[in-house]
């Protein structure tokens, strides 16, 4: 019930033209995407999803997303790479760290790219709430 | 007492066989732990007063422990709700299986509880003393993957589990498999990888993912990787408080293979649901070049 609430009051504060956020999960393992995709949905967000850093700074760049949850752990181009590019080509985009190798030199390394937040797995519904209204506010901020 | 220990406490001070122990893991599987069991693990109830209440009747405690002025409802409660969330059912099962009654399960209980150490730490220790003392350099580090690895398995895939020398069922592993490992590298070189047959993995990406899985295929590989990556960035993040700096690479994924590497140690992990084998070692070959079948 209380996570209803949060839900509708989140969509009724997103103020973005009445459009939902559009969130980029970048992750290379399918179940995460899955699972994280179900916990944005919730929130009203539209999810559009990468599986490397590759893939997640094309779509970045083409489809101009509000926020950005990053995994760092992945094949080709990894997350840290992808952050660097991201932060060069969009300065104020908003990206969470969502990774399971969360030790303080990577924690500081992110942080100094760039990133909003580091979320270690495995993830709770609560911290993803928060990671999205910390989005939902820079977004409306840079409206 | 920590519950989770439960299985691994009785193993390793002989209390049962290794062999019942596994018999008794899949006893665990079915079972519910009644109040009693709770309300004893809690400290709620002595174990001479729970003999005496109800030698046999697991699910009339509730009503016997408050009409008997034992407890209040609102303790009947409170222990219901513990019950929902702790790991007992190794203790429940010892009574269903006649093996221990309320007397003996409350003295192991106490034992357990006032234990130091670790009885998961204390078992691979054990293990490399007596057959792999060339490992001996390497005892600290995989006495503290395991002890994280097996916490990890029993809160992400609700099972007791308990660890043991390597000898796994010829039936488990002769036939199709699957292997993932994942490697770690920076201050020290650590890979840890699990062997299992495929209708354990199976099982295990499922109980992780809370999907149906009914095949060892692409879901169940990359369900059972992010397991694994998940416990392997636990340790990453606990070394790196110790000031060990450690990359993660990419989980691999083999099928028909057994994992290699050197300074390896093989464990053989025994859960509700069957058994794989653990696999720690410094460094590891390629999947590619490793035995094939």
């Amino acid at each position: 019930m209380e996570d209803n609430n949060e839900m509708e009051n989140m969509q009724e504060k997103s103020g973005l033209d009445d459009r939902p956020l559009r969130i980029l999960i970048t992750d290379d393992s399918k179940l995460l995407r899955k699972k994280l995709r179900l916990e944005l949905e919730k929130f009203g967000c539209e999810v559009l999803e990468a599986q490397n850093g590759k893939d997640a700074v094309m779509l970045t760049l083409q489809e101009k997303p509000d926020g950005v949850f990053l995994d760092i752990v992945m094949p080709e181009v990894g997350g840290i790479e992808a952050l660097r590019v991201m932060k060069e080509v969009s300065p104020e985009l908003p990206v969470i760290m969502l990774s399971s190798a969360g030790t303080p030199q990577k924690l500081m390394e992110t942080l100094k790219l760039g990133a909003l937040d580091f979320i270690q797995k495995p993830y709770t519904s609560a911290q993803i709430a928060k990671a999205i209204e910390s989005i939902r506010k820079k977004a409306v901020g840079d409206e | 007492m920590n519950s989770l220990y439960f299985a691994q406490y009785l193993v390793n001070e002989g209390v049962i066989a290794e062999r019942e122990a596994k018999e008794l893991l899949k006893e665990a599987e079915k079972t519910t732990p009644g109040l009693a069991v709770v309300a004893l693990a809690e400290g709620a109830v002595s174990a001479s007063k729970l003999a005496e209440l109800m030698p046999f009747e697991k699910d009339a405690f509730s009503k016997l422990a408050v009409a008997e002025g034992l407890l209040f409802a609102s303790q009947v409660e409170k222990l219901q709700e513990a019950r929902s969330t702790d790991g007992l059912k190794t203790a429940q099962a010892l009574l269903d299986v006649g093996k221990m009654d309320f007397m003996e399960l409350g003295r192991w209980m106490a034992a357990c509880g006032s234990m130091e150490g670790s009885p998961f730490k204390e078992s691979v220790r054990r293990i490399i003393a007596e057959q792999n003392e060339e490992l001996e350099a390497e005892e600290g580090l995989y006495a503290d993957f395991t002890e994280l690895f097996m916490r990890s398995l029993m809160r992400f895939m609700d099972t007791p589990a308990i660890v043991t020398e390597c000898a796994p069922d010829i039936e488990e592993t002769l036939f199709a498999t699957h292997t993932v490992s994942q490697r770690l590298s920076g201050s020290v070189s650590f890979v840890s990888g699990l062997y299992a047959s495929d209708k354990v993995f199976i099982e295990m990406a499922q109980r992780y993912s809370h999907e149906l899985i009914d095949e060892a295929d692409e879901m169940a590989e990359d369900c059972v990787s992010e397991f694994l990556n998940v416990v392997n960035g636990l340790f990453v993040v606990d070394l790196g408080k110790r000031d060990f700096d450690l990359d993660l690479e990419t989980p691999r994924v083999g099928k028909n293979t057994k994992p290699m590497g050197s300074r390896q140690l093989q464990l053989c992990v025994d859960t509700g649901f069957g058994a794989f084998t653990l696999v720690l070692a410094s460094d590891e070959v390629t999947l590619s070049d490793a035995h094939h079948y």
